[in-house]
């Protein structure tokens, strides 16, 4: 039976087939090639979590809310410190030179070392790409896609891209030859499996990326739910654990009025799919990969209630 | 002893304010009533009333504590605690 | 030379999730509570583990009435199991405790009358959940603001009994040993020399409250909210002093939380305390020697 002689609604049919079929494939593909235990990686450090949930401009943004809170920056808007309106350029200063030998993270000494005169927040954040290992580190523990795998999965995306549209392609010039323009449906619904093969197939994370972030999250959900009793001053890592496992969203805007001039000013959002910049280019060395935006994910009842209560009357 | 008695009529007056009382202004007829041995009625009229009232009124806080914190869940976890009691007792009558 | 291999650890608490894992470097070891994970769903259970291949972690229930006379439902006995196999801690343990009868929920560990009735009830309940679970549970002493009516034997001779017929190691309480002493007129370090030594192998160390009794008087309450007094870090040393195990110390607070710098401050304490301990103990085998 040739697919191709089946009539519209069937041959819609076929094509959502299909394209699942494909789908899985590269689904069953993508996580045969992922790494196997890698290693563990740790839980003691929260721009690792930033990162690999966000790419390197989250945690860069994430260690400069964290600096701030603890008095090591000083943000400014128009030359004063004053709260942040979104238009303003924003500034950052380091408060005092000795802080930079007094913090552990080397992403905080870097953060603090690019503004020890007060200068832009987003383009000085920005131009710090490539100052972590971070990538390098995710990538040794199979959380991110080493460029084999990337490169792999770019390969089979394409191949699938081809599939997918080649398919759609030869049944409208069969449509057409035999005198049917009834074409729409299958126009539409080939481009919505390009759309989502493209979205889908290629995840900024590996499974085991996603799954390591999701278990910070749920040791962390009760953290989610204090959000909004947070004390600033940086006595806690509360405030940098919530905002690398949940994003600068997550942070009282109220409670700390800093993190809304440290949103990026263009959007990096979408959890995974595909990054068009990345279209063509090599492999990236480590260090240089700009990952996709993550998305949060709902909370749960936490890992972990409030103790025994005391042991007996 | 009736051991087993014995413990449940202590959980009964560490827990119910009016078993307790009940208990207070007559110990022995009480225990009497909930089927103890006379050694085990001569036990609980010689018991530390002090402790005794101390630790109903702690075991009282710490039963709010937990309703309270039961009730701070997100919906969804007490939806889904919900759903396993109610399978677990669906299942214990299937049985 | 301090050869025991003593850690020093703390309770795992949501709210203290991110100072612990800021300091994991300064936390050998992390107890968490069984009953919290019985019904949870997958995803924590996995962030469970993921933290357990962290750093070491054990498994502390609370609600299973283990010191009854009255046999222990089954089904908590193998909820217990089911984390043990998922989680592999270092240890799991429980409380010489009864928490309900006949239907009545008690809300918390309340002390049974310490009679052979209690004393082999507990034994045949130990011996189905070292079954069960595959692993024999460390049993914790608990403080009692009562002194349990129709008891015919002492507290140590109780614990002591309970530990020889099953065979389980003792998870010593300080805090308990300490507030059972004050509310009860015992001398909690004669105490200590009353139980067998060679089965303290954990021990938990707390803070509590004095609170006013009906007569007037005072009685204190372990309610894991304060931080810990130093007779119980002298008890701490005591016991160290006493035991040839190597000893895994738990630091528990359930709330009120203090900086986490307090709270390693304590464990510091605890450390310090431990080591005193054992220098005393090695000073008195040369001496024996």
């Amino acid at each position: 039976m040739n697919p191709f002689d089946l009539r519209g609604p069937e041959f819609l049919l076929f094509y959502f087939i299909f394209s699942a079929i494909v789908l899985f494939i590269l689904f069953y593909l993508r996580r045969r090639d992922e790494r196997p235990d890698a290693g563990k990686p740790p839980l003691d450090d929260p721009y690792l979590v930033a990162f690999l949930r966000g790419g390197e401009s989250e945690a860069l943004r994430v260690a400069a809310l964290s600096l701030i809170d603890r008095s090591l920056l000083t943000l400014k808007s128009s030359g004063t410190s004053v709260l942040f309106p979104g238009a303003a350029e924003n500034h950052l200063e380091l408060k005092d030179p000795i802080a930079i030998d007094t913090v552990k993270r080397p992403i905080e000494k870097s953060v603090l070392e690019a503004f020890k005169t007060a200068r832009p927040v987003s383009s000085t954040l920005d131009s710090l790409a490539g100052c972590t290992d971070y990538a390098c580190r995710l990538e040794a523990y199979g959380l991110l896609p080493d460029p084999e795998i990337r490169s792999a999965r770019r390969r089979r995306l394409m191949l699938a891209i081809y599939v997918l549209l080649g398919v759609a392609g030869v049944k409208i010039i069969i449509a057409l030859s035999r005198g049917r323009t009834n074409i729409l449906f299958l126009i539409i619904l080939a481009g919505l499996a390009a759309y989502v093969t493209l979205r889908t197939s290629n995840p900024s994370r590996t499974a085991r990326g996603d799954k390591f972030l999701q278990d910070v999250k749920s040791l962390f959900s009760s953290l989610r739910l204090r959000a909004t009793s947070l004390r600033p001053g940086g006595a806690t890592t509360d405030l940098v654990w919530l905002a690398s496992a949940y994003g600068l969203t997550e942070v009282s805007p109220i409670l700390f009025p800093q993190v809304a001039a440290l949103f990026p000013r263009k959007s990096a959002r979408g959890s995974g799919g595909w990054n068009f910049s990345n279209w063509g280019s090599g492999d990236s060395s480590c260090g240089t990969t700009s990952c996709g935006g993550g998305g949060g994910c709902g909370g749960g009842g936490g890992c972990g209630g409030g103790g025994c209560g005391g042991c007996g009357s | 002893m009736s051991a087993h008695s014995f413990e449940a009529f202590l959980a009964r007056i560490y827990v119910d304010v009016g078993a307790r009382a009940r208990f207070k202004a007559n110990p022995r007829g009480e225990a009497r009533r909930a089927g103890l041995s006379d050694e085990e009625c001569t036990a609980l009229e010689d018991i530390d009333w002090v402790g005794l009232e101390m630790a109903a009124r702690s075991f009282a806080r710490k039963r709010q504590s937990n309703l309270n914190r039961r009730r701070a869940l997100p919906l969804w976890d007490r939806l889904r605690q919900f759903l396993v009691i109610l399978s677990k007792r669906l299942r214990f009558h299937e049985k | 030379m301090n050869t025991f291999a003593d850690k020093v650890g703390l309770g795992w608490r949501a709210d203290l999730a991110a100072g612990i894992l800021s300091h994991l470097d300064r936390i050998d070891m992390l107890e968490v509570i069984a009953d919290d994970f019985f019904d949870a769903p997958r995803r924590d259970i996995r962030a469970l583990k993921t933290l357990a291949s962290q750093v070491s972690v054990v498994l502390h229930g609370v609600g299973m009435g283990l010191a009854s006379s009255v046999p222990v439902e089954n089904e908590r006995l193998e909820k217990m199991a089911r984390l043990v196999e998922q989680v592999r801690p270092q240890f799991w343990s429980e409380h010489l405790a009864f928490v309900r009868g006949e239907g009545i929920e008690i809300g918390h560990l309340a002390a049974p009358p310490r009679t052979v009735d209690t004393l082999n009830g507990a034994a045949e309940n130990l011996s189905r959940a070292a079954a069960l679970a595959g692993s024999r549970p460390m049993m914790e002493n608990i403080a009692t603001l009562i002194d349990p009516p129709g008891s015919t034997l002492s507290e140590s001779a109780w614990i002591s009994g309970i530990l020889a017929s099953s065979d389980c190691d003792l998870l010593l309480d300080l805090h308990n040993v300490y507030a059972n002493g004050l509310n009860h007129g015992y001398d909690p370090k004669i105490f200590l020399r009353q139980i067998p030594a060679a089965r303290i192998k954990a021990i938990h160390i707390a803070g509590g409250k004095f609170i006013s009794a009906p007569d007037g008087r005072q009685r204190l309450l372990d309610d894991h909210l304060h931080d810990v007094p130093d007779p119980v870090f002298e008890l701490l040393e005591e016991a160290a002093a006493l035991s040839s195990n190597s000893l895994t110390v738990i630091l528990e607070r359930d709330g009120a939380y203090p900086s986490m710098d307090c709270l390693l401050a304590q464990m510091r304490l605890a450390r310090q305390a431990l080591a005193r301990g054992r220098a005393r103990r090695i000073v008195a085998q040369e001496v024996f020697v």
